[in-house]
């Protein structure tokens, strides 16, 4: 253990030493206070704050993950191609050793530098309001919609598989469907699926004068104080769009089943009418009262009929959800700064995994690309899926499982949960722990420690 | 070296050196097309340095960059998160800033999209997207490019449709907004000069055009220099102008002492030029609003003077279409070619639908009224403070038909030479707008000025149904508006909506125009009720409307019902007609009565 830290504190030194190193950390240093005076946002303090973490998180994130791959490639490539070690080899330590000591040192820097610039950001965001004379208004809208962990709800997918073999059946009870599409199963299969997305679709549509009512369990609010809100988040979709291009809908938030089964009223009902643009989302903020004691909770949608004329539809993605305070902002800041910490560790084994068979610039652009594609990755699946035919077809046998085994770090983006202010759950954490460091990281590592045994220290490599 | 090698590089130097002589003769043709479309700062000096910085450090990535941010702002978009929009408008815009639609785009997605995203009971919140997306047009896309009539085209219709419209739920809050923010800049300080006055437009048009000169002015240097003195804001020249403006509006943001230098100067030369100069500051550094073109507007289409038709007053400049016609005017200043352009025709139009907008709309009301608001809490100090709450109404102001009249002739013959088809849809809209000018000029009494239109209508559109009497045609046109709607309820609701109205305006001390309303009211009234004069029993009985103090009453029940207005206002209007209307009070109470008297007949 000694060796392996005494290789990780060479490592941090030699990384220190670097020009680079040096001009991203005083860059880090300069930009970020600049960024808390700088950045406006859309002029409200709330605006401002989110503005402020999301190119403050952004751009550490990004310098401190080019400094990782670029230490971490260094630190070997270096040492080999300066013949610095043969002074390391030549001790009785093993090679794997060396490598879990670079490792190490890249992570240990990485670690301390991101500890010390997410604390900068920390208090920075904590304390702009206090800059900006922020009203008694908008500070409780930051507290809210900003400075909090809203853990999100959404309804379960309908089971209409029921309905469809029924309507299936229908259809063939009244010959509407041949003999001979029956016995093709390929037919049979697509009409099932037709069915299977009209009933999905009707399941989350409603008609003037109807109503759609969405039922949530686990509604798990710690404290029921007066001032505790929770928010209903929607996006309505038109089967045809309204001149104005608003819909009008009453809401129905609160414990369903008193008026479903008559129970004694204990838990107030919520309900209000409004006017909402269609194609754009909308909150409602609900006070937490309307939340049953066993966590139960019903949100109640009605189409008025004396105003639209057309049929409402709630994607399916995000159509609705409720949003809940769960934890607070600083507890979910430091697990977005662990998903951070996370990145560097697979950018780090993936740095050393090259270094050990690939010279030091072919390295780095080695590792940018996959770096760049895993940053782009939600782009690039999209942007596939608009092709068409052939294209199509030689992308799904080979690029998109290609990008599918790199991690696809725009999903895990940090800043998508805290300016949101959306929970980061531990069990998500733990699961990009588990698939980008455990796994991921560990095999380009194992993969980089067979490489450097077998290697041929010695060896010129042009 | 060989001799063939030799060869090679002599015909490839002496090929290069023709090739660049030859691309070094298409320079200077290039440079005079790069001047023919505007591709040119004129002043390089006046590159923002945001844009040089971008332009050097960007280099040949500023292309990818400018993607990056177009993607990341569409993605927030369909997230319906809009913190960071202003600010990749302002990144994107500072990127590719010769690029108009970029500009074009951003602006009209600030005003329309995020604007109507944000639910309609924040409408600070609507207005300040709004807000933002003109100031971005306005303060820094027409800046960088002086020549594109797009983008002056699109400010223009922020202020015509998006504010001056009705579409919008809160329309009537941006209508109040840009008011009461034009409002302080329209009057000197002293009140001898108002909005309603040439001269002072004129005043404004000559004021100094900048601070450094005004400093170094003798006659304004106590003044300034006491306000120095007075309050360290004002050290900063940059600013000064706009805390002095400040400081007259709400002196409770400054030192005591500042506005202690104000009423010294109370009153003098001194502190009046000064004033004028700084409302003239703020309207052209500010607004962007050149005095001296808002001079030319005033005289080219203000509202006619009625004590002397050949006079123009100024514009209704807190009016969101007076701004709208500003910057069509400028398109087709910089625009105006000579030849038949869409642009060209598209900057006239706005001008004409502004002019027929002030016709319809151009007279602002602004009603304040003090209101103590509820609390339960005894102990709550802020409770105690009334806040000052104001609503806007718009009515038609006859006198900008003139005008309109004018520009709309004139418009018909510049486009006379083009598509047939622009100028029949134009004679079309002028001939409707002449039919509705006589009816409300007739109503209003301006008897004379009618029958002038009339004529005109005769003149250029030579119809059958025109060859009849003014008179004739008045009510013919009355009875056409009527009998479109022809049921008892909506002739009845009609005549109480315009009797409703002149409540309004007797509301608000204009009696004139109240007066009007209330004639045009019996005149439907009796128009309607002689239709059915020759009618059987039954019918007339069935058709026939109630007594006329019967819908009097009734419509001043409504008015005293109605939310849309302030219930102080409501209730003044109540007591204004028992003190100076005795005989309408009158007539009111005893309807009442009646009213009474019979449900309870009916009860019995």
């Amino acid at each position: 253990m000694r060796r392996i830290w005494a290789i990780a504190v060479n490592t941090v030194k030699q990384a220190l030493r670097m020009k680079i190193a040096v001009a991203f950390i005083v860059l880090l240093f300069v930009l970020l206070p600049v960024m808390g005076l700088v950045t406006s946002g859309d002029g409200t303090p709330k605006g401002r704050v989110q503005t402020f973490v999301s190119y403050s998180m952004s751009l550490t994130s990004f310098l401190l993950c080019l400094l990782t791959i670029i230490v971490a490639i260094y630190s070997v490539t270096t040492d080999i191609e300066r013949c610095q070690i043969y002074t390391v080899v030549t001790k009785p330590v093993y090679r794997f050793q060396v490598l879990i000591g670079k490792f190490l040192g890249v992570v240990l820097l990485g670690f301390v530098l991101l500890v010390v610039f997410s604390s900068m950001i920390y208090s920075i965001t904590v304390y702009i309001p206090r800059f900006i004379d922020a009203t008694g208004e908008q500070l409780n809208e930051l507290n809210n919609e900003f400075y909090t962990a809203r853990a999100s709800l959404k309804p379960a997918p309908v089971d209409v598989s029921r309905e469809v073999k029924q309507s299936f059946n229908e259809l063939v009870q009244n010959r509407k469907i041949s003999d001979e599409v029956l016995e093709d199963d390929l037919a049979r299969r697509r009409i099932l699926e037709e069915l299977t997305k009209s009933k999905e679709l009707a399941s989350r549509s409603v008609g003037p004068g109807r109503q759609l009512i969405w039922e949530f369990n686990n509604v798990n609010v710690k404290s029921k104080d007066p001032e505790g809100k929770i928010f209903v988040r929607y996006k309505y979709e038109v089967s045809v769009a309204p001149p104005n291009r608003r819909i009008a809908g009453r809401w129905t938030v609160g414990d369903y089943r008193q008026e479903k089964y008559g129970l004694p009223v204990e838990t107030p009902l919520w309900r209000e009418s409004r006017w909402d643009v269609i194609r754009a989302f909308h909150e409602l903020e609900v006070p937490v009262e309307v939340v049953a004691d066993d966590g139960y909770l019903a949100v109640g949608f009605v189409n008025l009929p004396q105003y639209n004329d057309t049929t409402v539809i709630f994607p399916e993605k995000d159509g609705i959800e409720v949003l809940y305070k769960s934890d607070s902002f600083t507890a979910n800041y430091i697990r977005a700064t662990v998903l951070v910490l996370l990145r560097l560790i697979f950018l780090a084994s993936l740095g050393i995994f090259a270094a050990t068979f690939l010279s030091f610039p072919t390295a780095v652009l080695f590792c940018l690309v996959i770096f760049a594609t895993g940053t782009i990755s939600g782009f690039i699946f999209e942007s596939f899926g608009s092709l068409g035919g052939g294209t199509q077809l030689i992308y799904t046998f080979t690029v998109k499982p290609l990008v599918r085994m790199l991690p696809q770090f725009d999903k895990v983006n940090p800043a998508r949960f805290l300016v949101p202010a959306r929970l980061l759950s531990w069990t998500l954490l733990a699961k990009v722990a588990v698939i980008m460091v455990s796994i991921k990281a560990v095999i380009l590592f194992l993969l980089g420690i067979l490489v450097f045994n077998h290697k041929e220290i010695a060896k010129v490599i042009v | 070296m060989r001799f063939r090698d030799t060869i090679i590089c002599v015909t490839a130097v002496l090929l290069s050196a023709g090739l660049f002589i030859i691309a070094g003769s298409q320079l200077q043709s290039l440079n005079v097309k790069r001047r023919e479309l505007g591709l040119v700062i004129d002043r390089p000096e006046d590159i923002p340095p945001s844009l040089a910085f971008a332009t050097i450090a960007t280099g040949a990535f500023r292309g990818l960059v400018v993607d990056c941010l177009w993607l990341r702002a569409e993605r927030l978009k369909e997230e319906g998160q809009f913190f960071d929009a202003k600010q990749l408008a302002d990144w994107i815009t500072i990127l590719q800033p010769r690029f108009t639609q970029v500009w074009d785009f951003q602006a009209w997605n600030m005003a329309y999209n995020i604007s109507v995203s944000i639910p309609a009971s924040e409408p600070q919140e609507r207005w300040r997207w709004v807000k933002n997306g003109y100031e971005l047009l306005r303060d820094k896309g027409i800046v960088v490019n002086p020549k594109s009539i797009s983008l002056y085209r699109r400010l223009a219709l922020i202020f015509q449709h998006k504010i001056g419209g009705v579409t919008d739920d809160d329309h009537k809050y941006y209508k109040l907004q840009l008011a009461l923010e034009m409002e302080p800049l329209l009057k000197s300080e002293d009140n001898s000069l108002g909005a309603a006055d040439n001269r002072y437009f004129e005043k404004l048009a000559k004021a100094p055009k900048e601070f450094k000169k005004v400093s170094e002015d003798p006659n304004f240097q106590p003044l300034i220099d006491e306000l120095r003195k007075a309050d360290e804001i004002f050290a900063d020249s940059d600013k000064f102008v706009g805390n002095y403006l400040s400081l007259r509006q709400n002196p409770s943001g400054f030192k005591p002492q500042a506005f202690e230098v104000i009423d010294r100067f109370r009153g003098t030369n001194a502190l009046k030029k000064f004033d004028i100069f700084a409302k003239a500051y703020q309207l052209r550094y500010v607004w962007k609003l050149e005095p001296e073109l808002m001079v030319e507007l005033n005289n080219n289409f203000g509202p006619t003077d009625w004590d002397d038709p050949n006079n123009h007053l100024p514009l209704e400049w807190r009016h969101p279409d007076a701004h709208a016609m500003y910057w069509a005017y400028k398109a087709l200043m910089i625009g105006s070619k000579g030849e038949f352009s869409v642009p060209e025709a598209n900057a006239d139009r706005m001008i004409n639908h502004s002019l027929q907008s002030l016709f319809r709309t151009g007279k602002i009301y602004i009603y304040s009224q003090i209101m103590r608001p509820q609390s339960d809490s005894i102990s709550d100090a802020n409770s105690q403070v009334p806040v000052i709450v104001q609503q806007i109404y718009l009515r038609p102001d006859l006198r900008m038909f003139k005008s309109y009249n004018k520009a709309a002739m004139a418009r018909i013959e510049k486009y006379e030479q083009h598509r047939e088809g622009t100028t029949e849809s134009m004679r079309i809209g002028h001939r409707n707008m002449l039919q509705n000018a006589i009816l409300s000029f007739y109503q209003a009494g301006l008897i004379e000025q009618a029958q002038e239109i009339y004529n005109q209508l005769k003149e250029l559109y030579p119809l059958e149904k025109f060859n009849v009497a003014l008179a004739v045609f008045v009510r013919q046109r009355f009875r056409e508006e009527l009998t479109e709607l022809r049921n008892i309820t909506n002739i009845t609701e009609i005549i109480q909506m315009i009797m409703r109205e002149a409540y309004f305006r007797y509301a608000m001390r204009d009696d004139d125009q109240a007066a009007i309303s209330e004639n045009i009211a019996k005149e439907a009234y009796d128009l309607y009720q002689s239709d059915y004069a020759n009618e059987e029993a039954e019918e007339k009985q069935r058709m026939s409307l109630p007594d006329y103090e019967r819908l009097q009453y009734l419509a001043l029940i409504d008015f005293l019902m109605d939310e849309q207005y302030p219930a102080v206002m409501r209730n003044n209007l109540f007591n204004r007609i028992e003190i100076e209307k005795p005989e309408l009070f009158e007539k009111i109470i005893k309807e009442r009565d009646r009213m009474l008297q019979e449900q309870q007949q009916s009860e019995q």
